[in-house]
């Protein structure tokens, strides 16, 4: 498939603090990314540098070019929602979407178009400051669409919503076949049902991970002796000495039998989470 | 770039600001000129030409100065006195000269409309985060700054213009007179001429307009520099209020490197007084006229705009 995102050795220092040190990553089209990790774990920093708002160490390649020397050309592509926005208050839904076609260089016709994809009324008179925090978030969202993007990025997008609202986005996002999507959220169980791989980023670092929908795999929790060995066998980044991977119960028996060839002691197996994953990762991070 | 200033009017004109101001220029301005015109006097300025210092006279006013040049400077103190003397001798005969002079008080009240408007089209930007959105526009930081810059410079034009006109009309309505015909005595070279009166203020109107830009664009590289904090709000409007005391307080102690700041320029009602600026530049060796302020303001204004370029691509 082709690779529409490509970070490399991305590396960024905010005063003396490093946040992000050397991460690579690639993420192909058409597919949904969640994006996990504990607070202040850099997940928004990570974001903003992909949506050229931060300047970072190393390079941003969107559809093959570069983010800063072909900043023009990639932000017709690129969008997002990144942190609580406020907007400008004091125009409606309808103005400021207006205001930000006219920056985006956007039809107006396209203004009615992304208020009816997010479910705002384009008549409503009320200005932002009386709208709900929910409906910021979609009011984000629709701005966020203006551009029609092949690459949508969002930060926490189910901040404020309710349970509704959550499932509308997630079935919304889930009809937008042809974006690539990375879409960071503490819901990690609601991430689970839209995602079709995970960013995991922990240690100023990332992991990459598939999830596989099909009905004969789930996610395995393995507790394991060797994690560097076990690493080649799963064939995925394992830190530590748990992971869950997403395997058949054909695969899981065919894999066990290869840890013990390879002299990799078993001591746990059982069915996990994406959830799962993360606090094991947490935790290892935590003891050290 | 004309989409991106479309947009920012578009933004700002839906502002409650811009109605509240349109209201209070021509409202402030009216009430204004009717009190004046209620209590005017005419008496025309007594001009008189003041005598030669001795040298021990002269480094009792400016210790720091140069007699020899001051010599050299008051002749042509006296001839430019000559003519100043004929000139108010005609200047104060109407009564629309004299509620006139008022006008340029007000165009630098406009100043602070100006420094209210720059701040406010980033501050808020910066205060509620929706820079995050401004800056995923493929324009570019560098022209949408460029583009709140010209806003602002076009909100200040029509401010300015709001008051011109609101004067042109208050005054016609008031002196029962049509402004259109009467006529001005200015110095052309070296013979008075007659010039219209309305062509005369709207050329100072255009003249106060840069001395408000340079306010502007420093402004903007202050909020930008201090990211939306209210500070640059405030430090704007006391370098814009006390620039003139201050300047004069630092050439009366001899610091006449201010000169090439644009501390003195700020206030271009000080040269209103031709009188008091040919004194001062006498007494104290100085230089100071609009011509010099002009090239000065633009000097300083495309120096904060450069810093303003190097600031704004600051992480948001």
């Amino acid at each position: 498939m082709e690779k529409v995102i490509e970070v490399k050795n991305v590396t960024k220092e905010i005063g003396n603090n490093l946040i992000i040190d050397d991460v690579s990553f690639s993420l192909e089209s058409g597919k949904i990314y969640g994006l996990i990790g504990a607070n202040g774990s850099g997940k928004s920093t990570l974001l903003k540098i992909i949506l050229g708002l931060y300047s970072a160490e190393g390079e941003v390649i969107i559809n093959g070019k570069n983010l800063r020397s072909n900043f023009e050309e990639v932000m017709s592509s690129i969008s997002g929602i990144v942190d609580y926005v406020s907007f400008y208050d004091y125009l409606t839904a309808y103005e400021n979407v207006r205001y930000f076609a006219m920056l985006y260089d956007v039809n107006f016709g396209r203004v009615k178009e992304v208020l009816d994809i997010v479910d705002l009324d384009y008549e409503d008179k009320r200005p932002v400051s009386q709208f709900s925090l929910g409906m910021k978030q979609r009011l984000g969202l629709a701005i966020s669409l203006l551009k029609n993007p092949k690459i949508l990025i969002l930060d926490e997008p189910m901040n404020g919503l309710d349970p509704i609202g959550i499932s509308k986005l997630r079935k919304l996002l889930l009809s937008f076949k042809d974006k690539t999507i990375i879409i960071s959220s503490h819901i990690i169980s609601e991430i689970e049902k839209i995602v079709d791989e995970v960013l995991f980023i922990n240690n100023k670092k990332i992991i990459q991970k598939t999830i596989f929908r099909e009905d004969n795999k789930k996610p395995i929790l393995f507790k394991l002796s060797d994690y560097k060995e076990a690493s080649k066998i799963l064939d995925t980044p394992v830190l530590n000495e748990e992971t869950s991977v997403y395997l058949s119960d054909n695969e899981v028996s065919k894999t066990i039998k290869e840890m013990v060839k390879r002299d990799v002691e078993v001591y746990r197996v059982e069915s996990g989470t994406l959830e799962d994953d993360l606090l094991k990762m947490l935790e290892g991070d935590t003891n050290g | 770039m004309g989409k991106l200033i479309l947009a920012e009017l578009y933004k700002e004109s839906r502002k409650k600001s811009f109605k509240i101001f349109i209201l209070l220029i021509i409202f402030v301005s009216v009430l204004s000129l009717i009190l004046i015109n209620k209590n005017l006097k005419l008496e025309s300025e007594q001009l008189d030409i003041y005598p030669q210092y001795s040298e021990e006279e002269y480094l009792d006013v400016n210790k720091y100065g140069s007699y020899s040049q001051y010599l050299k400077d008051y002749e042509n103190y006296k001839s430019y006195m000559d003519k100043e003397i004929v000139k108010s001798e005609v200047f104060n005969k109407t009564k629309i000269n004299a509620l006139y002079i008022y006008y340029p008080t007000f165009l630098f009240v406009i100043g602070l409309v100006s420094i209210f408007i720059s701040f406010n089209i980033l501050s808020y930007d910066y205060q509620s985060k929706s820079l995050r959105y401004v800056f995923q526009s493929h324009k570019g930081r560098n022209k949408i700054l460029i583009s709140k810059v010209i806003t602002v410079i076009l909100l200040s034009i029509f401010y300015s213009f709001l008051l011109f006109l609101t004067f042109l009309f208050t005054l016609c309505f008031l002196t029962k007179e049509n402004l259109l015909l009467e006529t001005i005595p200015i110095y052309l070279g070296n013979s008075l001429k007659y010039v219209p009166i309305v062509l005369y203020y709207l050329f100072k109107t255009f003249l106060y307009i840069i001395p408000i830009t340079f306010i502007s664009i420093f402004t903007v590289f202050l909020t930008i520099f201090l990211k939306g904090n209210t500070f640059a709000l405030i430090i704007s409007n006391i370098l814009y209020f006390c620039s003139l005391l201050v300047s004069q307080i630092l050439i009366t102690y001899g610091y006449t490197f201010i000169r090439y700041s644009f501390l003195p320029y700020l206030d271009f009602t000080y040269f209103e007084n031709s009188k008091s600026v040919i004194l001062n530049n006498l007494i104290y060796n100085l230089d100071l006229s609009i011509e010099k302020g002009f090239i000065i303001l633009i000097v300083y204004s495309t120096l904060f705009f450069i810093f303003s370029i190097k600031f704004i691509k600051r992480d948001v």
